[in-house]
């Protein structure tokens, strides 16, 4: 078996026929245990990078492979399901759903997978949340909206982590995190990280938490991007 | 399972705009329900009332007037017509049966209905059902009287219970008539001598109760479910014992009941005939023997064809209300659309969030029609229940003033096929969002809008 988990190759993505935005990307990979961070102002398309990497959206051409399997040409049930499956993803903020626990929205993040679901135990929400300094018994049945900031981000990588995913994409995840948080919230998510074989992907608009990371790149160094 | 506790529980975020939804759906669906069983009702109560009758002899007039007054003591009585006109209906050849009916007296806002022994033996309800009695029997002595089930349960009178009869129709109008405030107790010239009351006919004078006749009750019968419930009963003799020394509204002589009892106790005038032929083809026939009697202008109804006339004018109506019902639940369908479509925009950053975790945005879609059978199930459920409510607590008052009987409550094939429909339309109406989140989940992807 490879041990990429995400590759790309020649890829040619292309929005509508008015506005013209068009982004390439010659070469990208991401292996096994890789941890990379994207920086780059924002409107140069890390948020399109990663939908395409998520098979939210569709290249035009080229080819992209998660873990061997090519999804530029699969259907979009089969990218969800593989979204699904192999992706843990966390979001600049708003990560939660409001209403539910922290233990519902921790077990969402396995809901719409049966190979999560598989590899997950139940004693994995506690695990997670102890490496990622939440008290599980404090915590565990507060409302998300109960929670602070950094709390809930913490929460979210939680819900990323469960079910052990072999991609982890992070789309500045400390972003609404003043900057001794930033720092905690990143040692914790590559502690959280460690044991397993996890790639990670991270976006972020500046690369001052670049020390933990193997490879730093410029989103310019990755894509060509046209907007004009 | 997951799943389904989170979809509950982002209902109950959006509580307020759920409870509007389920609230405006469930009285809509509710008053079709109610729409519906009250037409029922009255189409089966005014068809159960009639059986076994082929003519109704009265004094010429509406054929209408002389069924609703005579079968379903509604509005005000007609003219009466002769006693030797009844012996003369009787002496047809074509005749099977026939039962005399006075009308015209009331007690305690019942109608009083004057006949023979014969009117609990022929008359039959619902189809050929048999008058039964729930104890004692019919009444053998002029001051007997029988209570239908009604008037003895609503007043609580059993057997040998003293009762006074009113002269005049006093508080019918108030508590069984569809015209309470034209009615008056229009003597319905009982006594020939003296039928101009016109000068009465607006002053709605109570009725006069006739305080010196006690009436007994002899028998109470078993309930029908039709206007039958609804009567008093007293012997031809009786009405007449009632009105001796009187002329119309005014007492003229007081009289003791033994001065009564000696007199001739024969009625001079009845209100109504019930006829039964030998045979009843030979319906039409007896019609035109009827029209062509000669002492007096007297008509035949056929109480089946009135009623169907009746019905095919009624229909309309009926129907105007049904779609009208209908209406509401479409507005109501459609107030749901509405609400839901407002709320897809604040709920982009769940559905992102779902995405994110591998929901496709069919499972999206989905998740939206689960929630509209849900919120209209529960409606469907609330509006059944409503309706319930409604009917246990409106059935006496729809007894009482219509004379519309709601049958023991059961649950009909009807109901759950208009459920089901009702959540179909539900689903059908969920597509508009539906195809719009199915748009918006496409277009953000993992980006989250809030």
């Amino acid at each position: 078996m490879t041990n990429n988990l995400i590759s790309i190759k020649n890829l040619e993505y292309k929005v509508g026929q008015n506005i013209n935005f068009s982004l390439n990307i010659k070469e990208f990979k991401l292996k096994k245990s890789d941890s990379i961070l994207i920086y780059g102002e924002s409107g140069l398309g890390k948020s399109t990078f990663l939908n395409l990497l998520s098979g939210t959206i569709s290249p035009q051409k080229g080819n992209i492979d998660i873990l061997g399997e090519n999804i530029s040409n699969t259907s979009s049930s089969i990218k969800d399901r593989i979204r699904g499956d192999h992706f843990g993803i966390i979001f600049q903020t708003f990560n939660l759903l409001p209403y539910a626990s922290v233990k519902n929205n921790i077990l969402l993040g396995k809901a719409y997978s049966s190979i999560k679901q598989s590899k997950s135990n139940n004693d994995e929400i506690k695990e997670l949340m102890n490496k990622l300094s939440l008290n599980y018994e404090d915590l565990i049945n507060r409302k998300a909206y109960e929670l602070s900031i950094g709390q809930q981000q913490r929460v979210a990588v939680a819900r990323a982590l469960i079910g052990k995913p072999e991609i982890i994409l992070a789309d500045e995840p400390t972003s609404a995190l003043d900057k001794s948080n930033q720092k905690e919230f990143i040692n914790l998510l590559f502690k959280s990280l460690d044991d397993n074989e996890q790639g990670l992907i991270m976006v972020s608009h500046d690369h001052k938490l670049s020390n933990k990371f193997k490879t730093v790149k410029n989103i310019t160094e990755i894509c060509e991007i046209n907007n004009d | 399972m997951i799943k389904f506790t989170l979809l509950f529980q982002s209902l109950l975020n959006r509580w307020l705009s759920c409870l509007l939804i389920i609230l405006t759906l469930s009285f809509s669906i509710s008053l079709f329900f109610t729409v519906s069983r009250i037409q029922e009702s009255v189409r089966s109560s005014f068809q159960n009332t009639v059986s076994g009758v082929d003519s109704v002899v009265a004094a010429r007039g509406g054929n209408l007037q002389i069924l609703l007054n005579s079968v379903f003591l509604i509005g005000e009585p007609n003219s009466t017509i002769r006693w030797s006109t009844y012996k003369d209906i009787t002496d047809n050849n074509k005749m099977n049966w026939a039962v005399p009916i006075s009308l015209g007296d009331s007690h305690k806002g019942y109608r009083v209905i004057g006949t023979t022994n014969n009117y609990f033996k022929e008359i039959k309800y619902s189809s050929g059902k048999n008058i039964e009695f729930l104890s004692g029997n019919s009444f053998n002595d002029v001051f007997d009287v029988v209570l239908g089930s009604a008037v003895a349960n609503k007043l609580k009178y059993n057997l040998g219970t003293e009762i006074i009869i009113t002269h005049g129709l006093s508080n019918v109008g108030e508590v069984h008539t569809f015209h309470s405030d034209k009615e008056n107790h229009d003597d319905h010239a009982k006594h020939e001598e003296h039928d101009d009351h016109s000068e009465h006919a607006d002053e709605g004078h109570e009725g006069h109760d006739h305080e010196n006749l006690g009436f007994k009750v002899t028998g109470i019968l078993k309930p029908t479910g039709t206007p039958i419930d609804n009567a008093v009963y007293l012997s031809l003799a009786g009405i007449e014992a009632m009105h001796s020394g009187w002329i119309g509204n005014q007492k003229v002589v007081d009289l003791s009941i033994e001065q009564i009892l000696q007199s001739e106790l024969k009625p001079k005038t009845i209100s109504a005939i019930f006829v039964s032929l030998k045979n009843r083809t030979q319906v039409f026939q007896f019609q035109r023997d009827v029209l062509n009697y000669k002492k007096e202008a007297i008509s035949s109804v056929m109480p089946g064809i009135t009623l169907s006339r009746l019905w095919a004018l009624t229909g309309n109506v009926d129907k105007a209300f049904k779609i009208i019902t209908f209406f509401i639940i479409i507005i109501a369908l459609l107030g749901m659309i509405a609400m839901t479509i407002a709320g897809l925009n604040g709920r982009r950053r769940e559905m992102a969030i779902l995405r994110s975790v591998g929901a496709s945005p069919t499972n999206i879609v989905s998740l939206l029609l689960v929630e509209s059978i849900i919120i209209s199930l529960i409606s469907c459920v609330i509006g059944y229940i409503l309706m319930i409510v409604i009917f246990s607590i409106g059935k006496d008052y729809l007894q009482n003033n219509y004379g519309i009987f709601i049958n023991s409550f059961s649950i009909k094939n009807y109901d759950l096929q208009m459920i089901i429909s009702i959540i179909c339309a539900a689903l059908i109406a969920t597509i508009v969002p539906a195809i719009q989140i199915y748009k918006n989940t496409l277009r953000d992807g993992l980006n989250v809008k809030s």
